[in-house]
């Protein structure tokens, strides 16, 4: 029995859950990066999912008919934008509630990708398989133990998605600029004052998270597989947005946190081929993200608050 | 002396009140040139403008004798000067030097932050100035004080030559009070000007060089501090008007109806006292006013009267029973009624109608529900009633309460607590923003009710209106009661006097 | 002066004129996009209008699916009029279905005791599970639509567990096993999906009707929701109005998981809601938060799944149609705001008299 427990458990904490968690990360990376962009100036996209829908489903859907999953890429980050400005445009300018507003593009994403799919594809429930992004190979890490395994041969986007952190964090602390995006978040006002327009600054600031998120679903029909089925992103739109929050909505944390709900996912899936339901539910797993974001919210979970402005629409004329 | 800003004929309406009126400043450079005068008088609206945050109606400003327009800060800015105003425009969550480069920070190779010369800079500026200041330091880990000082540095980095300071001693300790004004007089020294609003006189007295005392939105006059005292300070202020109209007297006093023993209060979000030991009581048939610039504890003595404000200490009883403890519901029950200072937000729900706004508080009365259930016939005929007898205008009770005239939404709420209150009622600022046809109604149905034997608590920022209705007046400043007096005791200089904080040497009572 | 009338009568009504506005305008949209993808609009409406009202047999399913989205409406209304936004009717309905059809199975009784036992059991469910986001929002200050959103997700995978894991699997499709036929709906027209449900959704409008208008409980649930600074003024208790409200919510929520549950699949199915949960939420905008207003709205939306159903058959046109039109739908309400202001202008012109009273 012990030995039995013991190889069960070597077999699940092998080298390759490392790997599945980073593979299973990189989309959520660019969703929470960009989402905590956007979450810095003071606006809260609660759309995520619905614009990686979009993205996910542009990029198949432009791969299919041009061939070249690079121009898929493309058009997934430029979709993201576009559905990034109708969401600035609502929350920002028209200034309505920013959850309302966020709920509305979800389910606008959900609903034009799976209106889309239907009616450009006719049949099933996903588009035809696509040419993928390559995967990458790096010689200099053939001999180094663990890194090798981890990291190497993943797709081509896990270079960027473990860059954005790195460059992120510069930018918010080290950069003029993140110092007025922060300040942006925190009393949009006081930017103001010194001549600086905060409007600007979050509306770029949700454009670069829409896009991010963008080209986070694209990653997962033109990289982790080959193909756009209906609801793919399958709640990890809303992950990120946990990530965000549990990650108090900085670079460092905010990746750490991404990857600490990969590797839960990874873990349920490589649990699920060894242990049946009835001992471990892997719904548990699944569920998890949910529940510790509500109970950082809920202050049981102490965090540092956020950008204090956000959620608030900045009134120009007011005191 | 250089005159360095003069203003004239300055004009500014807000809708139907006029903020300044044939406004005129002149400063001389290199003084602190103090501006004083109570609620409403114009001082903040003429400063705004000064610094391009209101455009006037009219009138001209200039800057070292040539003329110019302000249409914005970065204009002001650009003639030298800068205001710091009186809620803080800081980041908290960044550091002293980050707040006070915001939007000018220096840079290495035109992209990252040089954070050497950031905090560098910062330091040498606060050396200048003695305006010690950790670089470093968190804005949200500093106190108030040095907070100003950040919002000085601030300013001075963007080279100005005028500082407008707006109440800057509101939120500070005398400690800290002492500290900004050694740092006000070091920048007099160096040959900055200051323009010091505020409405307490002693400090006024002590800082300033010359005073500019405004009044209903013009200014009274302009006196060297030398040439003047508290006393005469306050009775520009306040005026030498005879009020003509005057108040039927009072009829019959009767019992104590409600009486505050000791009652102190600290505000949750500053930690600071907010009342002090207030103690008074009211009888039966009589209108205890209580005068005081806005700010100084009026709000939340009403709150604390209604149960909304905890208490760190007092009581408060009501026909001799103690209500100190009890749900709002319950004090209000217990025959209170209260007719409240922001009636948008706290006396009407805006998207009821009138009917549903006529029993606001009183849904749960036998009149209304028998049993949970709403009895909607006697909230019409209590609607119906009540619309005739304050002679509210509206075409229909079934109308929403947002589209009735402030008069109107204001004779609603007056209607409400005055008909469905026993025993006592609480006016606080009862007329704010109405005009003169509402005021007057408001005002003749707490003569009336007086006179019907309840009792009145009435609160104004308008020492007239007080002197005006009342049969006592007490004067609350910095959450203490300083004075209770009889009305044909007291003359409006000796309030007015109370009000601004003056010394109660001088008052005879 | 016809015109000034129709002026003044319009503005007078603006919210509604709004609502139908935004409703048009969602249509237009998805007229445009039916163009671009080369189908036709006008033909496409057509088959729909005759798929949800051609026949009693279309029309009877119309109704059928008035019954969930009208009480999960009738939920979020509540809920909204307390202040309260729930969008978390689809998780607290996926447990109601799950309460329902683990009671309607397991027990054994008369139906007069059944039936509503197994219904009572999907609101509790629902409610119970709706008093979590309720306490975070009344006493931690988390914001509701968050956290309804997020417990969503672990209400479906609960779900999920117990289907598989718990309750006996009958055949491969993931569900519970069939209720007794004590606890089922009876059908009122044979051969559809239209069962004796309706008569619940019925006294639910009734019952929301009366909570809000004709109890002292409801007004100061409403005036909560509307001025919660002066209901405090006025003391009325606003934490446990609020608390009520989002009971109240997800009970309902939790009922209408039951109801289709009882009348049309007679166990829990994993995916059997179509998203009743997200579209309730359009459903009472559309209705402006009136339960007389979900009537209609819920009448809208449930022609437009039964008839979308015609439509995918005859045309080549795909049922998620309906998703995308909501999600317009609801893109539009959200910015309600503005369009209020542009028709406000567009009915008034450059009427001088009316400008200057809007300028008072």
């Amino acid at each position: 029995m012990e030995s039995n427990f013991l190889e069960i458990i070597g077999s699940i904490f092998s080298l390759s859950l490392g790997y599945a968690t980073i593979r299973i990360s990189i989309s959520i990376i660019f969703a929470s990066m960009g989402e905590m962009i956007t979450e810095r100036s003071g606006v809260f996209n609660m759309g995520v999912e619905g614009i990686m829908l979009m993205g996910a489903f542009s990029a198949a859907v432009a791969t299919h008919f041009t061939g070249s999953p690079w121009i898929g890429l493309l058009v997934a980050a430029v979709v993201g934008v576009l559905i990034g400005l109708i969401f600035a445009f609502i929350a920002i300018t028209v200034k309505s509630d920013q959850a309302i507003s966020g709920l509305a593009i979800y389910l606008l994403g959900v609903g034009l990708s799976g209106y889309l799919l239907q009616a450009i594809f006719s049949h099933g429930g996903n588009t035809p398989k696509v040419e993928t992004l390559p995967m990458i190979h790096f010689r200099f890490m053939e001999n180094i133990p663990f890194i090798n395994e981890i990291f190497n041969d993943q797709s081509v986007l896990m270079i960027p998605a473990l860059l954005l952190p790195v460059i992120l964090y510069f930018v918010f602390y080290k950069t003029p600029w993140g110092t007025w995006l922060r300040a942006a978040g925190e009393n949009p006002k006081a930017l103001a004052v010194v001549g600086k327009d905060p409007i600007k600054v979050r509306y770029i600031a949700v454009l670069a998270g829409a896009l991010l998120a963008g080209i986070g679903g694209a990653y997962l029909s033109i990289s982790q597989t080959s193909l756009f089925g209906e609801k793919m992103v399958n709640g990890r739109g809303f992950i990120a947005l946990s990530a965000v929050i549990f990650g108090n909505v900085k670079p460092g944390g905010v990746f750490v946190a991404t990857l600490f709900f990969g590797f839960m996912d990874a873990l349920q899936y490589a649990l699920q081929t060894v242990i049946p339901d009835q001992y471990f539910p892997r719904e548990v797993f699944m569920a998890l993200p949910y529940i510790i974001t509500l109970l950082i919210l809920a202050g049981f979970i102490k965090q540092s608050s956020g950008p204090a402005d956000i959620g608030n629409p900045y009134e120009k004329e007011s005191r | 002396m250089a005159t360095i800003i003069e203003m004239r004929g300055i004009n500014k309406r807000f809708g139907d009140v006029q903020a300044n009126r044939d406004a005129a400043i002149t400063v001389e450079a290199g003084t602190v040139h103090s501006i004083v005068g109570e609620n409403g008088a114009g001082k903040t609206t003429l400063m705004n403008i000064l610094y391009g945050l209101y455009q006037a109606d009219s009138g001209e400003i200039f800057v070292n004798g040539k003329k110019v327009d302000i249409d914005d800060p970065s204009a002001a800015i650009a003639n030298g000067i800068g205001m710091i105003h009186q809620h803080f425009k800081l980041i908290p969550a960044m550091t002293v030097a980050e707040n006070v480069m915001l939007g000018n920070e220096p840079r290495k190779a035109g992209l990252f932050l040089d954070l050497a010369e950031l905090n560098g800079l910062t330091k040498e500026l606060s050396d200048q100035y003695g305006l010690a200041v950790d670089p470093e330091a968190l804005v949200e880990d500093i106190s108030v004080g040095i907070r100003q000082r950040v919002e000085i540095l601030k300013a001075l980095y963007r080279k100005v030559n005028i500082l407008i300071l707006d109440e800057p001693t509101a939120l500070l300790t005398p400690q800290e009070t002492e500290d900004l004004f050694r740092i006000i007089n070091k920048l007099r020294e160096d040959g900055k000007t200051i323009l010091f609003i505020s409405h307490k006189l002693k400090e006024i007295m002590k800082i300033s060089d010359r005073v500019t005392v405004m009044r209903d939105g013009h200014v009274v006059d302009t006196v060297e501090k030398k040439d003047t005292s508290e006393v005469d300070l306050a009775r520009m202020m306040v005026g030498r008007d005879v009020f003509l109209r005057n108040a039927p007297p009072t009829k019959k006093i009767g019992d104590v109806i409600l009486k505050v023993e000791n009652i102190s209060a600290v505000s949750t979000v500053h930690k600071r006292p907010v009342l002090r030991n207030v103690s008074f009581d009211i009888r039966a048939g009589e209108i205890l006013g209580i005068a005081g610039i806005d700010g100084n504890g009026q709000t939340e003595l009403v709150r604390a009267l209604i149960g909304l404000q905890k208490l760190t200490e007092g009581k408060i009883i009501l026909h001799d029973e103690d209500i100190t403890h009890l749900s709002v519901r319950d004090m209000r029950d217990a025959g209170i009624g209260v007719i409240p200072e922001d009636r948008l937000k706290e006396g009407l729900v805006i998207d009821f109608d009138v009917q549903e706004n006529l029993c606001l508080g009183l849904q749960r009365n036998d009149e209304f529900a028998k049993n949970g259930l709403f009895d909607w016939k006697s909230v019409t005929s209590n609607a119906e009633k009540l619309v005739e007898k304050f002679d509210i205008r509206t075409p229909s009770i079934k109308l929403l309460a947002r589209l009735l005239s402030g008069g109107n939404q204001q004779k609603v709420i007056v209607a409400r607590e005055i008909f469905h209150a026993p025993d006592m009622i609480i006016a606080a600022q009862p007329t704010r923003g109405l005009d003169i046809a509402a005021t007057d109604f408001v005002h003749e149905e707490l003569i009336k009710q007086r006179d019907l034997g309840k009792a009145v608590l009435l609160l104004s920022l308008s020492l007239e209106e007080v002197m005006l209705l009342s049969t006592r007046i007490a004067v609350i400043y910095k959450g203490e009661i300083v004075a209770i007096v009889d009305k044909d005791k007291a003359t409006a200089e000796d309030l007015g006097l109370l009000m601004l904080g003056g010394s109660y040497e001088h008052i005879q009572v | 002066m016809k015109i000034e009338k129709t002026r003044r009568f319009l503005l007078k009504h603006q919210a509604v004129f709004t609502s139908i506005l935004a409703v048009i305008l969602a249509f237009a949209m998805v007229g445009i996009l039916l163009l671009s993808t080369g189908r036709n609009p006008a033909e496409a409406f057509g088959y729909f209008i005759r798929g949800a009202f051609g026949d009693m047999f279309n029309f009877a399913n119309t109704i059928s699916r008035v019954v969930p989205l009208l009480i999960a409406a009738i939920a979020f209304i509540v809920g909204a009029k307390g202040s309260v936004f729930n969008v978390g009717i689809e998780g607290q309905l996926l447990l109601g279905a799950l309460a329902s059809a683990v009671v309607g199975w397991g027990i054994k009784l008369p139906k007069v005791i059944h039936l509503p036992l197994t219904l009572l059991a999907g609101t509790l469910a629902g409610g119970l599970y709706a008093l979590i986001p309720a306490w975070l929002k009344v006493y931690r200050k988390v914001n509701e639509i968050l956290s309804t959103i997020m417990l969503n997700y672990p209400a479906f995978f609960f779900n999920h567990y117990i289907v598989l894991n718990v309750t006996p699997l009958e055949g491969v499709i993931p569900a519970t096993p069939f209720i007794q036929e004590t606890a089922k709906f009876a059908k009122l027209v044979p051969g559809t999906r239209l069962h004796a449900g309706v008569i619940v959704t019925a006294l639910v409008v009734v019952f929301a009707y009366f909570l809000l208008k004709k109890t002292a409980l409801g007004y100061e649930m409403r005036a909560v929701g509307l001025n919660q600074e002066a209901a405090r003024f006025h003391g009325i208790p606003v934490e446990k109005r609020m608390m009520l409200s989002f009971f109240i919510s997800g009970c309902l929520a939790g009922l209408a998981g039951a109801v289709e549950m009882a009348g049309v699949h007679y166990r829990y199915l994993d995916q059997f809601s179509p998203g009743y949960g997200y579209d309730s939420i359009t459903v009472a905008m559309v209705g402006l938060l009136s339960p007389v207003g979900a009537i209609f709205s819920a009448t809208l939306f449930g022609a437009l799944k039964t008839g979308i159903l015609d439509m995918a058959v005859y045309t080549e046109i795909p049922r998620q149609l309906v998703t995308l039109i909501n999600g317009i739908v609801v893109l539009f309400i959200s910015a309600k705001s503005i369009i209020q202001e542009r028709f406000k202008r567009f009915v008034k012109g450059k009427d001088p008299a009316s400008l200057a009273e809007e300028n008072k």
